[in-house]
């Protein structure tokens, strides 16, 4: 699937000249006319980047991202101002937008700060992916491996684990042999690492 | 009160004594030749003499030159014919001061019968203050003016640079697009035209706007001439489409397509049509949960054309009506109340009549209707 950037602008002519510099530079685009026409879409998931014309008629640039955001939708957003417009921007980038661009717009710029955009989304996805990924192992854990996991993640030995839930030792072994294969991790510090990362653990 | 007693009834010459005393005015009687009679303190507080300089003399010593040497015509015309210029009548006259500086007095003078050679009384109230107040308030709206005038040139500034600036976007872009094309060599002959047609039609789309601005932006001591209105209503929508942006406000247009020219100073009307475009935009609050409109209507009306702005939004609050078109009389919280008090005297001064009244849509509707440029 191909990483689209999508463009909000009411101006045909700016529309098509960014279409057309955006191809220009190997990335694919989708244009539309007003935030109206965007918020109908259903299926944000080909959108990597938004490029999105802060003054539009209806609803704002502005508000068609807080709309956005309200909705889930966690695209970056790179605005695109007149000279007159830097208290808008200014206000863009507070309420979370990656960034700002002023018209006429350079092509060099442009085209870093897409693809930092780009480059942002995806990592974005990637960690929300794998989110899910150690989301799913967990589920797979019976409540005694799920114990376990709690003792060796506090940095207990199989003893005390032992000991704190009654079992032998042996038992312990077993299911920590157990979580460690259903968790698709070799070591203990990287247990701690991926639990970390999906935010269920302080590290 | 009882009766006067006739034995110590005062004298008519001790009424005439009080009754010149008591006045405010200047009061001055002169003879047919010129020669005065009587002044009283007023007038010579007026004049800046005392009596002793003005008894026995002409009363042409308090004229300026012009006037001085005709004064005795003037006596000797009335004499003759029996048609005065200025007796019953009252009129603005200059005076000379005894320090030579000219002021406006409102002179009215009676005749004091004597048949044959008849005497005359003239009454002068001074006019300095009066037109020092008027002169001072007449800078004041020019200040005013100028004030306004310059919110009005930095909305239109805005306006324009956005609308240069869409075409110049799209230019650059389309340029950056055709070097990295043919950089790339993944491009065609028919690509780099098509891109070559839309670079030159966007710089024709703001040459359009440039040249728009040069007829807005006529001399400062323009005059007026036959001019569509139509044609001011959408040189205003240009400014007035950006700033509506991001308000979300539908503007309508029913712009009657026979329409006469009207004779104005297309710089003053436009200025006109721009605030009251502005303020029906700003017609409505920030939690307008309906559809924003506003409706502009031109149509001819008998010997006049009438433009009308109307908005669907709340209408005027209750007491507002009576001063819309006063100075410094604003309901928004950073207006300062100068776009209709300068738009109703723009309209008087064209011979034509801002109102306020009741809507096509339900918020307000201003009506303004200014002369055509030849009627019958």
């Amino acid at each position: 699937m191909q990483e689209q950037v999508w463009i909000v602008d009411d101006d045909q002519a700016v529309r098509n000249s960014l279409r057309m510099l955006l191809k220009s530079s190997g990335f694919t685009t989708r244009e539309f006319d007003s935030a109206d026409s965007l918020l109908e879409e259903q299926d944000f998931s080909p959108c990597y980047c938004l490029l999105l014309d802060i003054r539009l008629p209806g609803i704002s640039g502005l508000e068609l991202h807080q709309q956005l955001e309200a909705r889930g939708v966690q695209t970056p957003a790179i605005f695109i101002t007149g000279h007159g417009d830097i208290p808008m921007a200014v206000q863009a980038m507070q309420q979370g937008a990656v960034d700002f661009l002023t018209k006429p717009l350079h092509d060099a710029e442009l085209i870093d700060k897409v693809q930092a955009a780009i480059a942002l989304a995806r990592e974005q996805r990637d960690k929300r992916q794998q989110e899910t990924a150690v989301h799913e192992s967990l589920a797979t854990l019976t409540d005694r491996e799920r114990e376990v996991m709690a003792g060796i993640v506090r940095g207990l030995s199989n003893k005390q684990i032992a000991a704190e839930l009654s079992i032998s030792p042996r038992t312990v072994e077993v299911h920590r042999a157990h979580t460690m294969e259903k968790m698709n991790v070799n070591s203990v510090a990287n247990l701690v690492r991926l639990l970390g990362e999906a935010g269920l653990i302080d590290e | 009160m009882n009766k006067p007693d006739g034995n110590t009834a005062p004298s008519s010459a001790s009424y005439l004594d009080a009754l010149l005393a008591a006045a405010v005015d200047g009061i001055i009687i002169i003879d047919s030749a010129g020669i005065v009679h009587r002044i009283n303190q007023a007038a010579l507080q007026m004049f800046g003499f005392t009596e002793q300089e003005i008894l026995g003399g002409n009363v042409s010593n308090l004229m300026p030159g012009l006037h001085a040497g005709k004064h005795d015509s003037y006596i000797r015309k009335y004499l003759e014919t029996g048609k005065a210029g200025v007796i019953g009548i009252g009129r603005e006259v200059e005076a000379l001061h005894k320090d030579q500086h000219l002021f406006p007095v409102y002179l009215s003078v009676g005749e004091i019968g004597h048949q044959d050679s008849p005497h005359f009384v003239g009454i002068l109230r001074d006019l300095s203050a009066q037109q020092a107040v008027e002169e001072e308030m007449r800078v004041v709206e020019e200040q005013l003016t100028h004030a306004a005038r310059l919110v009005t040139l930095g909305e239109m500034a805005a306006g324009i640079a956005h609308e240069i600036n869409q075409p110049l976007t799209a230019i650059a872009s389309f340029a950056d697009a055709g070097s990295r094309l043919v950089k790339t060599g993944a491009t065609s002959e028919e690509d780099l035209t098509d891109i070559c047609h839309q670079i030159s039609g966007q710089a024709h789309r703001a040459a359009e706007v440039v040249k728009r601005l040069r007829e807005m932006v006529q001399p400062a001591n323009s005059q007026r001439l036959p001019k569509n209105l139509n044609e001011l209503v959408k040189s205003i929508l240009l400014i007035a489409d950006y700033n509506n942006k991001s308000r979300g406000v539908k503007i309508h247009l029913e712009l009657d397509k026979e329409l006469p020219e009207a004779f104005v100073d297309p710089v003053q009307v436009q200025q006109i049509i721009l605030n009251l475009v502005n303020n029906a935009m700003e017609a409505f609050p920030d939690n307008w949960d309906q559809l924003k409109q506003v409706l502009i209507r031109t149509e001819q009306d008998g010997a006049n054309i009438v433009l009308t702005v109307s908005d669907n939004g709340p209408g005027l609050a209750e007491g507002a009506e009576s001063h819309l078109f006063e100075p410094f009389f604003t309901t928004k919280p950073n207006g300062i109340g100068l776009g209709l008090s300068i738009s109703h005297s723009i309209a008087q001064r064209h011979g034509g009549r801002l109102s306020h009244r009741a809507g096509q849509l339900e918020g307000c509707c201003f009506r303004l209707t200014l002369p055509m440029t030849s009627v019958g």
